[in-house]
Parts: structure tokens; C-alpha cells; sequence
């Protein structure tokens, strides 16, 4: 890491650690794109009471039961009511896979919405699989793809929840 | 409207607005069966979403782990 770097604290300890990992693979394609920038995501201009929006979840690490994912980078849409699973290298998933509303909260938003705190759950839930250094495909294919389903699904609320 | 467990992170995949909750990775909301702080964080959240917050804006929720050092063990990639 060069002094001056926009890398500090725990991003710093994760880009030395792809950087190593890279190292090690150089014999292989690389996987590493010119940096572009960007810029803080915008949002709509609604708001006011939370009790009629349809929000919609997206996670990391949870796919369908029992599919593996194999996307590049992977991404998972499922029905809520699907059985789910977890699949993460950074993280022991042993903990989530006894009480799953610690990284995908799906059980918890139910509950709101049948106390009518928020209004009905999109028909979805998406989740970008777990460890993805190589982040452009997500930037410039695989992001913009979920918004425009989570547009089709009529969400107007996006809960995103890393784990 | 994000969860965030890393303010440095964020700084760089600059979603907006997101809330800093200090919890472990693969605990995002809490601790196994603590339905209680699972829940503040969800509502803490959704109730972020509602205010007018500038793009860039990361919101202090003051909710932290105190459980053990799980997460600076993570932090410092000494543990899952």
C-alpha cells in the first residue's frame, strides 16, 4: 500500500490481502480493471412515513436451497417463501445458518409488515454472493440488472444488508 | 438505504445513505436469538430511509458489539 493511499483502516488490511492473493496468482489472467470513480449513489426524492412502503431486501452470501451459485459475479434472486442457505469464505456462516435474520433479515421484515410498520415485501430478495473483489462486472453489469428487476418488482424502498 | 459495518468501506463503495452498525461480520444485525437488537437495527435503518439525508451520509446508530472481541479479531483478519 503506497503512502497516500485512498486505503485505511480495515479497507486497507482487505487490499493488501487481494493484493497479496493477486501476487500469488499472477500466472494467471488478471483480474485486476483500471479504477474508475464514483460517486455517492443518489436516491428518489420520497419520503415521509415508512408504514406504506414495499421494500425490497438484498443480501450477501444467500442463495436458494440446495443450488450452489454460479454466476460470475454470483447473484441470487429468490421468492421469500424459498428455503435459503449461506456460502461465504470471509465469515463463519455456522452463526447465520442457526438464526438467519442475522444477515438477512427476511423473518424480521415479515414481522414489521404485519404490524403494519412498513407496507407489503417485494415479491424478491436478491444477494450478491459473499466475497467479490473483482467489483467492475458488479458496477457496470450485474447492479444496474437488479435495479431494473427491483423497478419491475415495484420496490420503493432497497434494504441493503452486507453480512 | 445500506447497513454498513465498515465506515472505510463505505467511504469507498459510497452507497448512500448508510447506517454504521459496529457488529461482527456474519452478525450484521446482532447476535444469534437477540431479536431485540436485531430489530432496533432493522427500524433503525428503515427509519433512515425516510429522512432527507444528503448523498454520502453515513449515519451513527451508536450500535455496537460488546459481547467479546470477536469483531476486532475479524477487523485484523485474526478470526471468522
Amino acid at each position: 500500500v503506497t503512502p497516500g493511499s485512498r486505503y485505511r483502516g480495515f479497507a486497507r488490511v482487505e487490499q493488501s490481502t487481494y493484493a497479496a492473493a493477486s501476487t500469488r496468482a499472477s500466472s494467471g489472467p488478471s483480474t485486476t480493471r483500471p479504477r474508475r470513480d464514483i460517486g455517492w449513489t443518489s436516491r428518489s426524492s420520497r419520503r415521509g412515513s415508512l408504514s406504506s412502503p414495499r421494500p425490497a431486501l438484498t443480501c450477501a452470501s444467500t442463495h436458494p436451497s440446495p443450488s450452489a451459485p454460479t454466476e460470475t459475479p454470483p447473484t441470487e434472486r429468490f421468492r421469500p417463501s424459498e428455503e435459503v442457505e449461506l456460502t461465504h469464505s470471509g465469515y463463519d456462516i455456522g452463526r447465520a445458518a442457526r438464526d438467519p435474520d442475522v444477515v438477512f433479515p427476511l423473518a424480521l421484515l415479515r414481522e414489521l409488515a404485519s404490524e403494519g410498520l412498513i407496507g407489503e415485501l417485494a415479491p424478491r430478495a436478491f444477494s450478491f454472493m459473499g466475497y467479490i473483489p473483482d467489483t467492475a462486472p458488479l458496477l457496470s453489469e450485474t447492479g444496474p440488472a437488479v435495479a431494473r428487476e427491483l423497478v419491475a418488482d415495484a420496490a420503493d424502498l432497497v434494504l441493503l444488508v452486507p453480512s | 438505504v445500506s447497513v454498513t459495518q465498515v465506515r472505510e468501506i463505505t467511504e469507498l463503495s459510497r452507497p448512500s445513505p448508510a447506517c454504521l452498525v459496529e457488529h461482527p461480520f456474519g452478525l450484521t444485525l446482532g447476535d444469534i436469538g437477540d431479536k431485540a437488537t436485531q430489530r432496533a437495527v432493522l427500524e433503525a435503518c428503515l427509519r433512515e430511509a425516510t429522512r432527507p439525508h444528503p448523498a454520502g451520509t453515513i449515519i451513527e446508530t451508536s450500535i455496537r458489539w460488546e459481547r467479546d472481541d470477536l469483531r476486532e479479531r475479524q477487523l485484523h483478519k485474526e478470526a471468522h
